[in-house]
């Protein structure tokens, strides 16, 4: 039933075909190629993101641009994600990718290895990166569409805040973003009809440019801004698309007023198969170059080393037996459920310590820090269990708090967390502890 | 003043609403409909340090002629908590919708945003706007450390500069690093503490990279995260480190692209070998530079299952006379 209104609801949506031009807009994916499945609403993900475009007509129509920020940190996982999603980008025919910072962070080789062989064109109008990584940057791109008879020509342009980055890469120059622009939009406003700017900065200086540049007629901005916020300036429509890949931005600017339209990926979207498979073969590769064995890992906290459940339910065996019976103790299985147990991001929660020494290594040499188990909340347990055999004090360990939950119970992943209901449905039997 | 904001969600049930001749709403009992009023859709908070926590209150009222439901109150991201006083308001009663801010993750001005759910059929979805502009108490200096590349067996050594812009008399208390390639210590200058950043001469070859982490006094910033990231390389250096497919079909062609960048003057690539005999190699074009581009392309006749072979890099470097580039790949 659920999947025929799905349909039904599918159908309805490509209904209102606006035969114009249409150019789609995201952005600040920040390494969200998919939702977790942590949440009952999960939102977001290129999979969904492909049959909304999908809906939206065939391409030459269609142009879907990218503000930046695909991957948010730097790691094997990221450069392989980046990878992935630049090769998802290019499957929805998406015709540019602006430079945003973290696209930087992640190497100016790595981008030369993964646009090399992409049809994508990476724009930027104020970020110069030397020419020995042999990596094109357009200061702008122009793309022409056929509207009824006529051509329509628009014009992209695309700046990074200097703000932004913060590292000293010698082989990377930024320009103001307001030096940069001037001769380009004076060079560019009278040879296309429409002009439009991917601002790759903080809110308000995306207001400021609109300010200084009236010929833009869109400006597409972000930087952490979570929500899609629309504001007029002037002619001037600012607007953000909202990170982690949860909405998408349409801009129809000849025929509706306005023009504006923003949709958020929620379920009455289904998955598009080509995307699954691409997820898929990510997994794949994760599994493949065993990231799982390469996280890097920090010192516990305190001196002690991860024990695992078995150990602590020797002697407090009320709460383990009770434990067992959560959804903690069966949280790697669910990752193996959904197939994802390779993946260090996903694993991360799902088991005991992951990014530290002593901790969660591989289901192999780890069964027992499988799940979210007692050290996961009480924090690495060596020298408490040597210390309860000597028959000491457990001075100050194991203090768990609301807060501890939230480092995995966080908004993206249980957005209903609430402690103290929470709590009751896993708190532990009142034991007697024989040391 | 009864202020919107331009409804930037204008989702599709609206337009489904439309185009199904409004049964959505049309339907509905329009003579009590609550009406929902917001004094301000925005707030600035100013300068804020970050870890401190900051709060406003949203003032709502319910000038329609229904009862006002307040179903939801969502809150773009964990920095921020947003709860209404009352989820229930009678027509012409008023209450406020209270919003925490609190940046552990940001620096500089952010935009956040809190989407309050009513019953409200006009603007079901409303959204709210706060502006804050996040000062740090304790920074570093650089934020982001980039070593670039560091020759194997060279020590390279930097500096992170940790300083307090508040009157603390700031103590750094503990310094840990993710990755076993650093060697960190700390010392005093006046009232900068230097954390020396330097790299162990034992390092293995390859990208490294992860967080720096300072541990210190202020209560608004006890840790400060310092990403880090480099290369250990010798005279040779293969990107990526391994070549994985993922899975591909079968009878079709997949290739992945090898970076080869030569460090040392007067290296030459000698022989490229690939195993099994469906991985095929192709040399593209030089494309300038210290590059060489190489395809490694799995043909179409390589059967289904599980395929592991390597790339074999040959040259007169003394250093890396062989390079072994593992390859991985899933037949279906
Ligand atoms: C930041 C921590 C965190 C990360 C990272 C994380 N999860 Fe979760 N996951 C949770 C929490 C917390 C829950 C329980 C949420 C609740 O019930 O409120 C959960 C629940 C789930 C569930 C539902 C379990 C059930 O049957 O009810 C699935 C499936 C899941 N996660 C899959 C994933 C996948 C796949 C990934 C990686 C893409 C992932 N998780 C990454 C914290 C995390
Ligand atoms: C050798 C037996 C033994 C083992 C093994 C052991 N504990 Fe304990 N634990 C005790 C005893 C006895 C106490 C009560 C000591 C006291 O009252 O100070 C205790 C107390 C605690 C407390 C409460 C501390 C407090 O402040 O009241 C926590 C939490 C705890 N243990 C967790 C664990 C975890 C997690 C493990 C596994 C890493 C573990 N224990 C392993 C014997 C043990
Ligand atoms: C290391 C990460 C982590 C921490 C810390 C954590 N949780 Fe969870 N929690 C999870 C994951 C993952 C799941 C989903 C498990 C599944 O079903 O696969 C979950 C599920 C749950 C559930 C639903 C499972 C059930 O049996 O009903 C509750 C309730 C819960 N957590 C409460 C808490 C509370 C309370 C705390 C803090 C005292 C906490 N969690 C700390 C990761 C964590
Ligand atoms: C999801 C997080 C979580 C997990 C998993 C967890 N605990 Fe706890 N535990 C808590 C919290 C929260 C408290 C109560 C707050 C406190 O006293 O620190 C607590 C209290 C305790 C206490 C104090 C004694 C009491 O009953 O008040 C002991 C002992 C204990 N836990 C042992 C364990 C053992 C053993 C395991 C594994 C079998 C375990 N816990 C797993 C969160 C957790």
């Amino acid at each position: 039933m659920r999947l025929l209104a799905l349909i039904f609801l599918s159908l309805y949506i490509s209904l209102p075909s606006y035969a114009e031009v249409t150019i789609i807009f995201s952005g600040e994916e920040s390494g969200y190629l998919e939702p977790c499945g942590c949440t009952k609403e999960p939102l977001g993900g290129i999979a969904k993101r492909h049959s909304l475009l999908s809906l939206q007509g065939g391409p030459n129509k269609l142009l879907p641009i990218s503000l930046g920020d695909l991957v948010g940190h730097v790691t094997r996982q990221n450069e392989i994600k980046m990878e992935t999603m630049v090769e998802s980008l290019r499957q929805m025919d998406y015709i540019l990718h602006n430079i945003g910072e973290k696209d930087i962070h992640i190497g100016p080789e790595v981008l030369s290895y993964i646009f090399y062989s992409s049809p994508l064109e990476l724009l930027s109008s104020n970020v110069l990166i030397s020419s020995s990584y042999g990596l094109k940057v357009s200061p702008f791109v122009i793309k022409e569409i056929e509207e009824g008879g006529t051509k329509v020509k628009i014009g992209f342009l695309g700046i990074l805040s200097p703000h932004l980055l913060e590292d000293n890469h010698k082989d990377i120059e930024i320009i103001p973003p307001s030096e940069a622009l001037r001769p380009l939009v004076n060079q560019l406003k009278d040879r296309v009809d429409l002009l439009i700017l991917l601002s790759h900065a903080p809110f308000e200086e995306s207001l400021n440019l609109s300010s200084i540049f009236p010929e833009f007629q869109l400006i597409v901005s972000g930087h952490d801004v979570d929500h899609p916020i629309v504001r007029r300036s002037g002619n001037t429509t600012v607007v953000t698309c909202g990170t982690k890949g949860k909405h998408i931005g349409l801009y129809q600017p000849l025929h509706k007023p306005g023009g504006l339209e923003i949709f958020t990926l929620d379920d009455r979207y289904h998955e598009s198969q080509e995307m699954l498979s691409l997820l898929q073969s990510y997994q794949q590769r994760l599994r493949d170059e065993d990231l799982l064995s390469k996280v890097e890992r920090q010192a516990p906290p305190g001196d002690a080393a991860y024990a695992g459940n078995i150990i602590c339910g020797t002697c407090h065996q009320a709460a383990f037996l009770h434990w067992k019976t959560t959804g903690h103790a069966t949280a790697y299985e669910t990752l193996v459920r959904v197939e994802h147990q390779y993946d260090p991001e996903c694993i991360s929660c799902h088991v005991t310590g992951l990014y530290y020494t002593t901790g969660f290594e591989s289901i192999e040499n780890t069964p027992l820090l499988k799940g979210v188990g007692c050290e996961a909340c009480h924090g690495p347990g060596s020298l408490h269990k040597e210390q309860a055999i000597k028959g000491l004090k457990a001075e100050g360990y194991g203090k768990s708090t609301a807060g501890t939950c939230q480092t995995c119970h966080d908004l993206e992943h249980g957005p209903d967390f609430h402690f103290e209901g929470f709590w009751q449905k896993i708190i532990h039997p009142k034991e007697e502890v024989k040391g | 003043m009864r202020k919107r904001t331009p409804v930037p969600t204008r989702l599709i049930p609206l337009l489904l609403g439309l185009a199904m001749g409004g049964v959505l709403f049309g339907g509905e009992n329009t003579s009590k409909l609550p009406r929902l009023v917001f004094d301000e859709t925005q707030h600035n908070f100013g300068e804020v340090y970050r870890g401190e926590k900051v709060s406003h209150k949203f003032i709502l009222k319910n000038e329609g002629e229904g009862t006002l439901e307040v179903q939801g109150v969502r809150p773009s991201c964990g920095c921020t908590a947003a709860a209404p006083s009352k989820n229930n308001l009678a027509p012409g009663e008023q209450g406020d919708i209270e919003v925490t801010f609190q940046s552990d993750v940001f620096v500089g001005k952010v935009t956040k945003t809190i989407v309050v759910d009513t019953n409200d059929p006009e603007t079901p979805h409303y959204t709210l706007t706060i502006e804050a502009d996040v000062k740090e108490e304790v920074t570093a200096n650089p934020r982001r450390l980039f070593l670039e590349q560091v020759r194997q067996g060279q020590s390279l050594k930097t500096e992170i500069e940790i300083k307090a812009v508040t009157d603390l008399d700031l103590e750094v208390t503990k310094i840990n690093s993710s990755s076993p390639v650093l060697e960190l210590e700390k010392r005093q200058r006046g009232n900068t503490h230097i954390i020396e950043v330097s790299i162990k001469k034992d390092a293995p070859l390859g990208r490294f990279g992860g967080d720096i982490l300072v541990f210190t006094n202020s209560k608004r910033q006890p840790v400060l995260t310092i990403p880090f990231f480099g290369e250990i390389i010798s005279d040779i250096s293969i990107f990526p480190p391994t070549i994985s497919y993922g899975t591909i079909s079968k009878g079709s062609e997949a290739m992945r692209q090898v970076l080869i960048t030569i460090y040392q003057e007067g290296v030459k690539l000698t022989r490229l070998e690939a195993m099994p005999e469906f991985l095929n190699l192709r040399e593209a074009t030089e494309t300038g530079g210290r590059f060489h581009r190489l395809e490694v392309i799995i043909t179409k006749d390589a059967p289904a299952g599980r395929l592991e072979g390597s790339l074999k890099i040959y040259s007169t470097s003394k250093a890396q006379p062989i390079i072994n580039v593992p390859v991985y790949a899933v037949v279906k």
